[in-house]
């Protein structure tokens, strides 16, 4: 890890713009309901890199998708969550070659984390809560998740091997 | 990206739980920094919100080829565009209205109960200003809350954040409408100010606030599908249905004036 513009930190970037953008832009376009793409990111860089930049990482996602318009109700909410996101699946990585069954469970922990948040403000607000479209949600990440997260970490891992990183 | 140093992690974590607090306090550095984000990144979500295009019909796909497939796509999503203006400007509840017309481009986080914000691709060049009424050619969508040059964001009706004043049923039972808190997500929640003999099916309209900001009045809210008079509670618990779906918002409006532009003439009392 050579700087602060890296290759690999820009395509963490540009990867990380384009999920919020998509994430935004898709509700409108497509369902309200959709995978969350930039948590799938953060578990990617985190799986490959540790806790630290997992956190790094959810921060700059959750800030991102606080910022895109129409943002967070709260600001800063997604950051904290993110983050959050980005400590779980950083703890969870293995040196070496990990079961797929242990990659799928920190997928499934960690993709439920930015859910905590509307959870959270429904039970302490006493909101009704949409847990048809939150559990939706969740299960559409980890099943998108299972198909991207090991391209993320593989071409991270090639642009590492290349100094790219 | 470097190894992040744990020195500087703590302190943007601390930096975003002080911002969290600040926006809950309703600072104005919060505001700025969401105008500054939706200064930047609006113009890009427009631009990518707008140049969607319908999916084509079914019959036509496999006779045409990929160019006629994107125009034949724009020009179904014009269409159905069109049909959803038209029914916007001709809902009876605006009319004599100033409407801006948009187009809903983007949508945020899950709330509790579903979308809360929605971005619209008209800001404050456009006229948007904050604290107007946005509807639906079905009734009321929510209010306007935050305006960039280019998007204004909306925060829903149904938002835990938001509550309208309104009259209810024939008899015109005020109380006020929120998020619901006892039933099914994407139902709204009506507290009468005081007992009503408010029916099923009953219609829902806003109340109106001073100077129209941020309600209009007569506004369609939805309808009551509820009501529970429960022992021991001076008001019954009413469930309302909302008028627009907030999942399947697409061409909105945002009211400039009140529906009734035309002065009042006043009358004498004691002459029928």
């Amino acid at each position: 890890m050579t700087g602060v513009l890296s290759p690999v930190a820009l395509v963490r970037g540009v990867a990380l713009v384009l999920a919020a953008l998509a994430t935004s832009v898709g509700a409108a376009l497509l369902s309200p309901v959709l995978p969350d793409l930039a948590v799938l990111v953060v578990v990617a860089t985190a799986l490959l890199s540790g806790p630290r930049t997992g956190v790094a990482v959810g921060l700059a996602a959750g800030w991102l998708l606080d910022l895109v318009p129409p943002g967070a109700v709260h600001l800063g909410t997604g950051a904290l969550l993110y983050a959050g996101a980005g400590l779980l699946a950083g703890r969870g990585r293995r040196e070496g070659p990990a079961p797929l069954a242990w990659l799928l469970l920190v997928l499934a922990a960690s993709a439920a984390v930015p859910l905590a948040g509307p959870l959270l403000e429904g039970l302490l607000g006493g909101s009704a809560l949409d847990w048809g479209g939150l559990a939706l949600r969740w299960a559409l990440t980890v099943a998108l998740g299972v198909v991207v997260v090991p391209v993320l970490v593989a071409g991270q891992r090639a642009l590492a091997r290349r100094g790219l990183a | 990206m470097p190894r992040s140093r744990p020195v500087l992690l703590v302190v943007a974590l601390l930096a975003s739980a002080v911002l969290v607090l600040l926006d809950l306090a309703g600072s104005p550095a919060t505001a700025a920094l969401r105008t500054g984000g939706a200064t930047v990144l609006g113009p890009l979500e427009r631009l990518v919100g707008s140049a969607r295009g319908a999916a084509p019909a079914r019959g036509s796909a496999a006779a045409a080829g990929p160019q006629d497939l994107t125009q034949g796509a724009a020009a179904e999503r014009a269409a159905v565009e069109q049909r959803q203006l038209t029914a916007l400007l001709g809902a009876p509840a605006l009319a004599g209205a100033r409407v801006l017309p948009a187009r809903v481009v983007g949508v945020g986080a899950p709330g509790p109960g579903g979308p809360q914000r929605v971005t619209l691709d008209v800001g404050s060049r456009d006229g948007a200003s904050a604290d107007l009424t946005v509807v639906s050619a079905a009734g009321l969508v929510g209010r306007v809350v935050a305006v960039a040059p280019w998007t204004c964001d909306v925060l829903l009706l149904g938002s835990p954040s938001l509550t309208v004043a309104v009259r209810a049923g024939t008899a015109g039972t005020l109380g006020f409408v929120s998020g619901s808190r006892t039933s099914a997500a994407r139902r709204l929640s009506l507290t009468p100010v005081e007992g009503g003999a408010l029916r099923h099916g009953d219609p829902v309209t806003t109340l109106g606030s001073p100077g129209g900001r941020p309600f209009q009045p007569g506004i369609p809210v939805g309808t009551v599908s509820a009501v529970d008079a429960q022992p021991g509670r001076l008001t019954p618990a009413v469930t309302v249905l909302p008028a627009a779906d907030p999942t399947t918002l697409d061409v909105v409006g945002i009211l400039l004036s009140a529906p009734r532009t035309a002065p009042r003439s006043p009358a004498v009392a004691g002459t029928p």
